[in-house]
Parts: C-alpha cells; structure tokens; sequence
C-alpha cells in the first residue's frame, strides 16, 4: 500500500512539474501579454487582423510555458515536434515565394504602367533598409544581424521573413513580428512625417487621372520585369519570380483557376502557417533578449526613414516636372511597401486637405514598385552576404 | 539510410552556407565597418533596377502603338492616331461603369415570380448530426 501512495505521489509530482504553472516565467507572462494585445489591436481596432490574429494566437502557442528537458517534443525549437516542421517552411525560407506568388495574383500594376515614373517612388523608400543597416551597425549588430534587421524597413514581411532565415536565422522571430507590428502601425506612423516634410501648396497638388492600360502591356509587364529586375540581381528571384509569376497567372486571362487558387486558398494557407509559426517562434526563452528589443526599435526608425525618402524623392522630383505632371508628394510614403496600407494613409491624408483630391489610385504605384525594389533590396543583401 | 545521407548533406550544406555568411560579414566589418559602401551600391543597385523598368514602361507604349499602327496601315485601315484620340480617363469609365450600374440596378419590372423551394439533400455524418448535438425531447 506504502509503494502504491509512493507512486501516486511520484507520478502526481512529476505531472505537476510538467504543468505550465511549474515553468513559467515573467518572460512568458510578458509575452502572453504582447500576444493578447496583438489580438485585442486585430479584432478591436482592425490592424491587420489576417495578420495579427494568426501571429497573437501564434505568440500564445509559443508562450505555454513547459518543462524543456521533458522532451515532450511540443516546443517549436524542438527538433521532431509538429510546429518545428511547420516553421521549417520559415527557416528555409519556403513559405515567402509561395506568399509572393499570391501576392502577384492579386496585385494590379495598371496605376504603376500608366504612370511609370512613380516607380522611382518605390525606389527611393528602400532608403530606410540602407539607412537601417547603417544604424544598426553603429549599435554594434553584427554585419549580417543588421543586414537581416534592416529590411524591416522594406515593410515587408514575406521579404524580411526571407532575407532573415538565410542571414540571421536566429532572429527571425524577432523581425517578422517587428515588420509585421510596424506594418500595422503605418497608419500611425506614417502622417506625422507626411504633414511636416510637406507644404499646404504640395499637399494639394491634383495629379493627372492614370490612363487606361491595354491588356498587351498588362501581359509584358510580368515577363518585362522579370527579366530586368532579376537579370540584375538573380538572388532576389525566388521572390520576384513568384511575384511576376502570380501577376501573369492573373493577366493572361486563360489561368484563371490558377490565379484563383493562388490568390485565394494558397495564400490564406500559407499566410496562416507563416502567421502562427512565427508568432509562436517568440518563446520567451529565446525571443525576450536586448537585441530584440533593439530590432523593434530599429524598425520604428527604418520605416521613419523609408517614408522620409519617398517624400522627399517625390518633392526632388517635382523640381524637374512640368506643373501638369507634378506629383503630390503625399503619395512618396507609398514607397513603404506596406500595400495596400500606406497607399491608404496617402489618400485620408489627402482628403484631410482636399475632400475632392484622390490620391489612392496614384499611389498603388509606388506601393507596389516598393515591393519590388524591397525584394530587389533583399536580393542585394543576399548576393553581398552570400555570394 | 537515404533520408539519412540527404539529411546530412543538407546539414552541411546549411553550416557551410552560414560560414560563408560569417566569413564574408567579417571581411565586411574589416572593409566598411560603417555600411557606407553597401548603402550607396545598394541604392544604386535598387535604383537602377526600378529606373530600368521605367524606362521600359515609358517606352513599352510607343512601341506597342507604333506596331498597331504599322499592322492598321499595311491592311489600308484609318490610323486611329490620326482620328481624335479616344482614351477615356479612369475617372470617366468609373462614370460610366456607374451610370450602367444604376441603370441595371432600376431593372424590376419584369422579374420573376416563380418561387421554387429547392430541396438540399446532405449525406449524413455523425460529425454534424443533430442527435449529439440536441436533445431527444426538447420539450419534455
């Protein structure tokens, strides 16, 4: 009877040692937190909820805390569990190409060709990657940790997710959620700069209406930018060969099925992995260092240089524009290639100063030229670090 | 012992990729401790990139208008250049688009009256069935 309550005793203790109330820390606690707050901002406040909500819920996975010398093979660092083979789509940088893909069947480059100009928009935001890089440096991250930090200011997480697993793999957690928190704070971010880098006379400055685009230039444009962004740099094509793929799946006109799917159902499956996988990468037992802390930072400042640049590249332009072509320089933030959220901080903010002034079909130009120049950028990084 | 051999080989694959990596960020930190160069080849790389595209674009209409109008004059056809130019602005095929819109929307008259209730038969699973999920005798 003595060996029986000795059993029951040992067993009861062992399974309270493998509770979650016998390993937490205030590490985990503070994440959990984090992980509430990101989902209340989804569904309260509507900040990208198809992103927040997987990512939050991720976090609350990741952030059950239990003993880690059990090996009960449920943590997602744990070699054989289940969200370890999810997050092996992350870390070997699967999932980003296959989002770029959706991405690309859905994105509509029509504003961009009739008014090709604006891609420079796009161009001069990926300031705030370099701007970034050089930042972190000088706190003293390693080449390729800034490197991987910095293209948060691309604002664009598949891009960061990628570029991070192959430069820094240990901080991808870190920056995906930092890119992605930023993304959804654009429309914080993002008007205080636009309304003290700009004039009232600039603000309200009436663009010309873009002109129709055929379907023939719609078909060339993917095949067109293929071959000139990755003949340029071949590193980024994982990325932009999906892009432009996607985007002629949607404009030939005889793949709809695909372009369906790959808009639809392939991209939300994916977007959920990614989301969760991620999320729950924020262990607190790994993610909660001060370098963390120092990537969030760092992407507060990229995407405050990102937006800097476009504005001022739009004002730098004008200097050499006829006053019919000027460009309202409201619409440089769009080079953030947050798509299609700075686009939209670009048109209310427009509207604050002229309720007749669209300015929202002009800036989808810039937007998604950023997220061509953000993958360009990417590639960069990637041939410099690993070639 | 397939899977094995692949394992290793990727493994190693991935820490050979991650020493390069090292290796050449060290080198870096050697040769431009404070990102300078990389940020102005960088910007360069990206800007030349996207101004290339410009230039494409710019020009990709010129050459698609001028092989439509080469193709109209070869069949003896009106070059449309020469008519008044034709583009509708996307403001005014949104006016359109709406007017059309509108004017579909008032078409009532002449609608159906036919009601038909249309059966819908599901192949039963115990996953969705009512039995577990109500009780009995709701009302007892």
């Amino acid at each position: 009877m003595e060996k029986f309550f000795e059993f029951i005793s040992h067993g009861f203790t062992q399974f309270m040692s493998y509770t979650a109330f016998a390993n937490i820390t205030a590490g985990h606690v503070v994440m959990i937190v984090v992980a509430l707050i990101f989902i209340y901002l989804a569904i309260a406040k509507d900040y990208e909820p198809l992103l927040l909500i997987p990512i939050g819920f991720g976090m609350l996975i990741g952030n059950i805390p239990f003993n880690l010398g059990a090996g009960l093979q449920v943590g997602i660092y744990e070699e054989g569990s289940v969200l370890n083979y999810l997050y092996f789509g992350v870390t070997k940088g699967i999932y980003p190409p296959l989002i770029f893909l959706g991405i690309g069947a859905m994105t509509d480059f029509s504003t961009l060709l009739s008014n090709p100009k604006l891609i420079l928009l796009g161009a001069a935001a990926q300031l705030g990657i370099f701007g970034a890089y050089t930042i972190s440096l000088a706190l003293g991250y390693l080449p390729e940790q800034a490197a991987a930090i910095a293209i948060i200011g691309g604002a664009d997480g598949p891009t960061a997710i990628f570029l991070s697993s192959k430069l820094a793999p240990e901080l991808v957690g870190a920056i995906a959620v930092s890119a992605y928190s930023y993304m959804a704070l654009v429309p914080v971010i993002q008007p205080p700069i636009m309304k003290l880098l700009t004039n009232d006379k600039e603000r309200r400055i009436r663009m010309k209406p873009p002109r129709t685009v055929s379907k023939t230039e719609k078909v060339m444009f993917p095949i067109i930018g293929l071959l000139l962004t990755c003949f340029i740099t071949p590193s980024a094509l994982p990325l932009l060969g999906m892009l432009f793929f996607g985007n002629l799946l949607k404009e030939s006109g005889v793949t709809k099925r695909l372009a369906d799917t790959a808009k639809g159902a392939l991209i939300d499956i994916v977007t959920i992995l990614i989301g969760l996988t991620v999320g729950a990468s924020t262990q607190a037992t790994t993610f909660l260092t001060p370098a963390s802390i120092g990537i969030f930072v760092l992407g507060a400042v990229s995407f405050v240089i990102a937006t800097t640049g476009g504005i001022l590249f739009a004002k730098l332009m004008n200097l050499f524009l006829s006053d019919e072509n000027k460009i309202n320089p409201l619409i440089g933030n769009s080079g953030v290639s947050a798509v299609p959220d700075s686009a939209r901080v670009s048109q209310m903010v427009g509207l604050q100063y002229d309720k007749t002034n669209h300015l929202l079909m002009h800036a989808m130009a810039p937007n998604v030229a950023g997220v061509i120049g953000s993958a360009v950028a990417a590639g960069i990084m990637l041939s410099f670090f690993m070639g | 012992m397939y899977s094995q051999i692949v394992d290793s080989v990727a493994v190693f694959d991935s820490v050979a990729a991650m020493e390069t990596i090292h290796e050449n960020a060290h080198e870096f930190q050697k040769i431009d401790p404070w990102g300078i160069g990389l940020t102005f080849i960088g910007m360069l790389v990206v800007f030349s990139s996207l101004f290339l595209l410009f230039i494409a674009f710019k020009n990709l209409v010129k050459v698609l208008n001028y092989l439509r109008r080469k193709k109209q004059s070869k069949k003896g056809e009106i070059l449309s250049a020469d008519l008044k130019e034709d583009v509708h602005t996307g403001e005014v095929n949104a006016a359109i688009a709406m007017a059309l819109y509108l004017y579909s929307q008032e078409q009532h008259d002449q609608e159906s009256l036919v009601l038909t209730i249309n059966k819908v038969a599901r192949t039963y699973s115990p996953w969705s069935s009512k039995i577990y999920s109500l009780r009995q005798h709701p009302r007892s």
